[in-house]
């Protein structure tokens, strides 16, 4: 009975409870009346229907709930899908119609066309590929949150996957699975799920370490998903490769590692930035060893060189925008330079439009408007209102000068001094600005070079140069004066000084509408800088600021009753206060240095670049020919022997060149004696030895040995003494229709001597040459001997330069006139075997003188010299023309003299009436003769 | 002076016994070719090419002073200490005082002689001023050296004008000297005339300074003049050959604005400063004339400085 009782209500359970809520109550109804059985294993089997009924619940709630999130995994990913559709349709991201052009969303594209395969195996530059944008903080934030979730996937990938088949196992778990089974399946779950949220809940620098591996980090779903396709994979994947990734140092250059950097790059082995990355072995990214090598290693002098600044230049000439000039492009093309020194360099330095020097008054009247309308803060818009000046001249003219308080000076007393100590030691060495809290009549820049002539008098204290009153004495000192009370200390900042007044006055002149005074507008400027100073109103308000004033006060007074005799004492115990560090030691050392080199080069008259030991390119116009061309194949020894040839011209040239300035400096007053007095003894002292051997020569005592005329006689030739010589070719024709008065061409012969007449001496050129015969009288005198021995000197060689060049024909009429001088020799000897005596001319024949040869006896010959000075050089064809102009000048003098001479001439005519009837007694005179042939017979009896 | 003897032996040689030069462009000697016929090393410290290119682009940009050598060794060649570029360069300057005094003319020199002096003309692709003469190539040459030099020194002519007046004030005149000896002379009303020696150191004067107007001479004293030039110019025709062709060649290489045979000495010093102006052609360089005066700076005070004569 009780056997069949047991079996039924558990069937019927299994079976009916899903489907009808009765058969439920019933099976309770049942499982009441099973309470009333008495036995053990009775309740035992109650107990295991009970549990069976509860499992079953639970696997419907679990699978309810499994149900619902994956419903609501569904619903995010279509609100998703919507967003993104939204986004799409606002923004459409350039990077789809970037080549090779219109890419879907899933970045599927058509194939490349030729002309697109073309560029990509040329690498042309494809304008519409826009440059990489700058990665900004949230994008880097992104990309990193990003990887690390890739890897986080990747790691619990796997569990995730063994929870899902347990998941399921559990699910499927029917009544052959045991309560082992289910209950080691539980604790799996359960430690899958703890593993999975303890590795999803560290932190980036717990996943993103330098052992991760990171490819399997999808970089195309980063891109496309995270970064909405604005970035493309290869970019996304460079920028962490090469930056982000944690394997990479980020730390500070040690100093060993530089060395060994440099020791790398400037070593022969050097091939590239990544290998010496490599060799490197501190896990430094290529583009890391390269820029600390540009911009820190190689850089061996941070002065700007005059190549670097005109670079500049002509950088901010090419960048500059409508004025704006694009700083960062500047900085880009200027290596081994930052932004901020390429700015600064050119606004301080290079900038033409920035004036240097001292301040007008209407530069002042431009600053005190600015700063009315814009603030003693924004320096900027201040110097852009006074346009000459940049933003720190501005700002110094202001503070240092204009805005500085009536009761500021320029003198330090005793009491001064101790209480810039005193402030010193209360806030440090180089807080200036809350220094000056406690000496108000001070300005900060006052206070630091006060500071550095104590440093500097207690350094000559210790030396023992002078004692402490007179180390005191260093600079500027003032009297002896009463303080100020606490109340006028606050007064007295609002009250301008008197420059600040006058140029506040024309201000103020120029805009008749300004109704302010000069100390309301000095208050209302101060104002404006009021925030600047909340930090020494917050540090005013300390309770330790009271001890820091009673100090003061107590210095005061410590003083005010100090008598004369103890400022020795005072003094000492100033300069005892001051503590010298081997800092200050140092940076007077160094100053010291700096200035004796500044005096010495201002005694010296040396130039900028001496001082700094700065060298300036040298600009020398070489041969090209000089530039050494070899074939790189070439053997090493034919590629010394080329450069050392080139390096010979060089330096030859650069050693000319220095010679000049070296011979401009030291030679050049002595240089010309010397060519002086050389030209003078040759023609002065060797020519009496060449002298001395002409009258020898021509004496009867001549002996065969002394034909030849002394060596080293001859001046060589210059371009004056050429010159001479040409001059004296040219006047040549005149000298030889003077001399024809005397004497006979070479070419007319001796039976054509009766055919010479005046007509044809008029004619006589430069080519012919005059059968000259000079008297011993003449020839054997001291003064003809020294004058042919000065002039041989001269003209000698250069007559020689001329032979050297004369052309065939040239040479041809000197050859002829050679047989004609020989011809005249034989004939002069036939006559002197002859004894023909030389015919006299008649007293009674009258003899006229051509009028040209006239007026060249009386006036001198005149030459062109028109081609001659167009073969001058440069110094002498203006020396020679100053010298004309003087000469017109004299001249013209000369001229008004003229008509005196035209008168005694005139009067001499007259004189001699009486000549022309004593003539006509003895022979008649014939008719034909002129009053010019009367004149010019005249004329030359008077030069007889 | 008078010449006797067949006039057909002493007529200077004709351009037809030279041959005519072909313009070819003559392979210049090395500054090397003397250092390696003689066996020595002209690679002192075993530069290699790499660094004497460095040195080259050092020394060609900032030059020799010492400076530059500081600055070429802390930023350009870096891999050699300051003692040893100095010593390169010394060695390179050693160099081009062999090259440059001895070797370089001897090449063209030759050439010269065998092309004769009336076949040297400059090649018929340069362009030329065919109005140039000896002195405006001499000026060219003086213009081709540093400026300082060129503003430093005067032109030799201020010299001259200054000898002549003093020697125009020295000298006196020859009052009534016998005109000629002649008897084929031209008969004149008078045998005597006067030479006043100050009127023709003045013309001499005015034809050193290139004046216009000259001052006025008698007939003897313009007959003294030519005879004193005729016998000059009797003399200077006796030139060698050699001679000839040497100066033709050197006027045609600067012409074509090549004056490497005239610059200064190597070192430079006050000698070849001085010797620009007083041997602008290095003619002595050249032995032209082989025997002739060499120039010397003379220091001498002004008691020991000689007063010339006169009658």
């Amino acid at each position: 009975m009780s056997d069949l009782v047991m079996f039924e209500p558990g069937a019927s359970t299994s079976t009916d409870v899903p489907t009808n809520t009765d058969q439920t109550a019933m099976s309770t109804t049942q499982v009441v009346d099973a309470l009333e059985c008495d036995t053990f294993e009775g309740l035992m089997n109650v107990n295991e229907t009970y549990v069976e009924i509860l499992d079953s619940a639970l696997l419907s709630v679990q699978q309810h709930l499994d149900d619902n999130l994956k419903r609501q995994q569904q619903l995010k990913e279509e609100y998703r899908l919507y967003n993104r559709a939204d986004i799409t349709k606002r923004k459409v991201p350039v990077h789809l119609y970037m080549p090779p052009y219109f890419k879907d969303d899933n970045n599927m594209y058509p194939p490349m066309s030729s002309e697109a395969r073309e560029k990509q195996v040329l690498k042309w530059f494809d304008p519409m590929m826009k440059e990489e944008k700058k990665w900004t903080p949230s994008e880097i934030k992104t990309l990193r949150t990003s990887v690390k979730n890739a890897l986080v996937a990747h790691q619990v990938q796997p569990w995730c996957s063994r929870r899902d088949i347990v998941a399921s196992k559990l699910r499927d778990a029917d009544i052959t699975t045991s309560n082992f089974d289910r209950r080691q399946w539980t604790m799996e779950l359960e430690d899958l799920m703890r593993k999975i949220a303890y590795v999803r809940e560290k932190s980036e620098e717990e996943v993103l370490t330098a052992s991760a591996d990171y490819t399997v980090v999808p970089w195309t779903a980063i891109a496309n998903f995270d970064f909405k396709g604005s970035r493309t994979e290869w970019a996304v994947k460079s920028k962490w490769y090469n930056e982000l990734n944690p394997k990479w140092n980020k730390e500070h250059w040690s100093n060993e590692e530089v060395e060994k950097l440099k020791y790398l790059r400037e070593s022969p082995k050097f091939v590239s930035w990544p290998m010496l990355a490599l060799n490197l072995g501190t896990n430094r990214t290529s583009y890391q060893c390269m820029e600390k090598y540009k911009t820190e290693v190689s850089q061996h002098s941070k002065e700007w060189s005059q190549d670097e600044d005109t670079k500049l230049i002509a950088l901010t000439k090419i960048t500059s925008i409508n004025g704006h000039i694009q700083w960062d492009k500047v900085a880009q093309c200027m290596p081994g330079r930052t932004r901020q020194q390429v700015r600064t360099r050119f606004s301080h330095t290079l900038d033409a439009s920035v004036k240097h020097g001292r301040w007008t008054d209407q530069e002042d009247v431009l600053l005190v408007c600015a700063v009315s309308r814009y603030g003693a803060k924004d320096w900027a818009k201040v110097a852009q209102a006074v346009q000459n000046r940049n933003d720190s001249q501005c700002r110094e003219r202001w503070t240092n000068v204009l805005n500085r308080s009536a009761h500021v000076n320029e003198r330090f007393t005793l009491v001064e001094d101790e209480q810039l100590l005193y402030a010193v030691k209360v806030f440090g060495k180089g807080n200036w600005a809350k220094c000056q809290m406690l000496l108000p009549k001070k300005t900060s820049r006052q206070l630091r070079r006060r500071y550095l002539q104590l440093i500097a008098a207690k350094l000559r204290l210790a030396a023992g140069f002078c004692n402490a009153v007179d180390a005191m004495k260093s600079g500027r000192r003032a009297p002896e004066e009463d303080e100020l009370e606490q109340e006028d200390i606050v007064e007295a900042e609002q009250i301008p000084n008197e420059l600040m007044k006058e140029v506040y006055e024309k201000f103020a002149n120029e805009n008749p509408d300004m109704n302010e005074t000069p100390e309301e507008f000095y208050k209302r400027v101060s104002a404006l800088e009021r925030p600047a100073a909340a930090r020494i109103r917050a540090l005013k308000n300390k309770p330790d600021y009271q001890k820091i004033q009673d100090k003061i006060n107590e210095i005061v007074q410590k003083h005010k009753n100090a008598a004369e005799i103890d400022k020795e004492l005072h003094s000492s115990e100033i300069l005892s206060s001051l503590t010298i560090t081997e800092v200050d030691v140092r940076y007077m050392i160094e100053r010291s240095k700096t200035l004796t080199r500044y005096y010495e080069a201002r005694q010296f008259r040396k130039n900028v670049d001496q001082i700094g030991c700065r060298v300036r390119p040298i600009k020398i116009d070489l041969d090209p020919e000089t530039m050494p061309t070899f074939d790189p194949n070439d053997a090493e020894d034919e590629k010394q022997m080329v450069i050392v040839e080139s390096l010979c011209s060089v330096i030859r040239a650069h050693d000319v060149k220095e010679w000049g300035t070296k011979f401009w400096n030291e030679h050049r007053f002595t240089a010309p004696k010397y060519a002086k007095r050389f030209v003078e003894n040759m023609v002065i002292n060797k020519s009496k030895e060449v002298a001395e051997w002409y009258l020898h020569v021509n004496s009867k005592s001549c002996n065969q040995n002394d034909v030849h005329c002394p060596a080293k006689s001859t001046l060589p030739p210059t371009a004056a003494s050429f010159d001479l010589h040409k001059m004296l070719q040219k006047a040549r024709s005149g000298l030889n229709r003077l001399s024809a008065e005397h004497f006979y061409p070479l070419d007319v012969s001796l039976a054509q001597q009766f055919n010479f007449k005046n007509d044809e001496r008029e004619g006589l050129d430069g080519d012919r040459r005059m059968h000259i015969g000079l008297s011993d009288e003449v020839t054997n005198s001291k003064e003809y001997a020294n004058f042919y021995a000065r002039m041989r000197s001269i003209l000698l060689e250069p007559m020689r330069l001329g032979i050297a060049r004369e052309s065939s024909s040239d040479e041809t009429k000197r050859l002829v006139r050679c047989l004609a001088e020989e011809r005249a020799c034989d004939e002069e000897q036939q006559v002197t075997c002859d004894q023909i005596r030389r015919r006299r001319m008649p007293d009674d024949e009258i003899y006229v003188t051509p009028t040209s040869i006239s007026r060249e006896l009386n006036n001198g010959m005149k030459i062109d010299t028109t081609e001659l000075l167009a073969n001058l050089d440069k110094n002498s064809a203006k020396k020679i023309r100053m010298k004309r102009k003087i000469g017109e000048v004299r001249c013209d003098t000369k001229i008004k003299l003229l008509p005196l001479v035209i008168l005694a001439t005139v009067a001499t005519v007259a004189a001699r009436p009486a000549r022309p009837p004593r003539s006509s007694a003895g022979t008649p005179t014939p008719s034909h003769v002129s009053i010019d042939t009367e004149s010019n017979i005249s004329l030359k009896v008077e030069l007889d | 002076m008078e010449t006797d003897g067949d006039p057909t032996n002493e007529i200077p040689g004709s351009s037809m016994a030279f041959e005519v030069a072909n313009h070819t462009v003559t392979e210049e000697p090395s500054p090397l070719d003397r250092i390696l016929a003689e066996g020595r090393s002209f690679n002192g410290g075993n530069w290699s090419s790499d660094d004497l290119r460095s040195l080259l682009d050092g020394v060609m940009k900032y030059g020799t002073k010492i400076e530059a050598i500081n600055y070429i060794h802390r930023n350009i060649v870096k891999k050699r200490s300051i003692e040893e570029i100095k010593a390169k360069i010394d060695e390179i300057r050693e160099i081009i005082k062999e090259h440059k005094e001895i070797i370089l003319p001897e090449c063209y020199k030759n050439k010269w002689i065998e092309a004769g002096h009336h076949n040297i003309t400059p090649p018929p692709f340069c362009q030329v001023d065919p109005n140039d003469d000896w002195s405006s190539i001499m000026g060219k040459i003086v213009d081709h050296h540093h400026g300082s030099i060129n503003k430093t020194l005067p032109s030799l002519r201020d010299t001259y004008e200054t000898l002549f007046e003093n020697l125009a004030l020295e000298s006196k005149t020859h009052e009534n000297a016998v005109v000629t000896k002649l008897l084929t002379a031209k008969a004149t009303r008078t045998d005597s005339q006067n030479i006043r020696w100050p009127v023709i150191y003045r013309f001499m004067k005015a034809c050193a300074t290139l004046e216009e107007q000259m001052p006025a001479l008698n007939e003897l004293e313009a007959a003294v003049v030519s005879k004193v030039l005729d016998t000059i110019e009797t003399e200077a025709t006796t030139t060698p050959d050699t001679e000839k062709s040497i100066l033709a060649g050197i006027f045609s290489e600067c012409q074509q604005g090549n004056y490497r045979f005239c610059e200064q000495d190597y070192p430079p010093n006050v000698m070849a400063a001085v010797q620009l102006f007083v041997d602008p052609l290095r003619t002595r360089f050249h032995a032209i004339p082989e025997v002739a005066s060499e120039v010397e700076l003379i220091n001498f005070t002004k008691d020991n400085q000689p007063s010339t004569s006169s009658n």
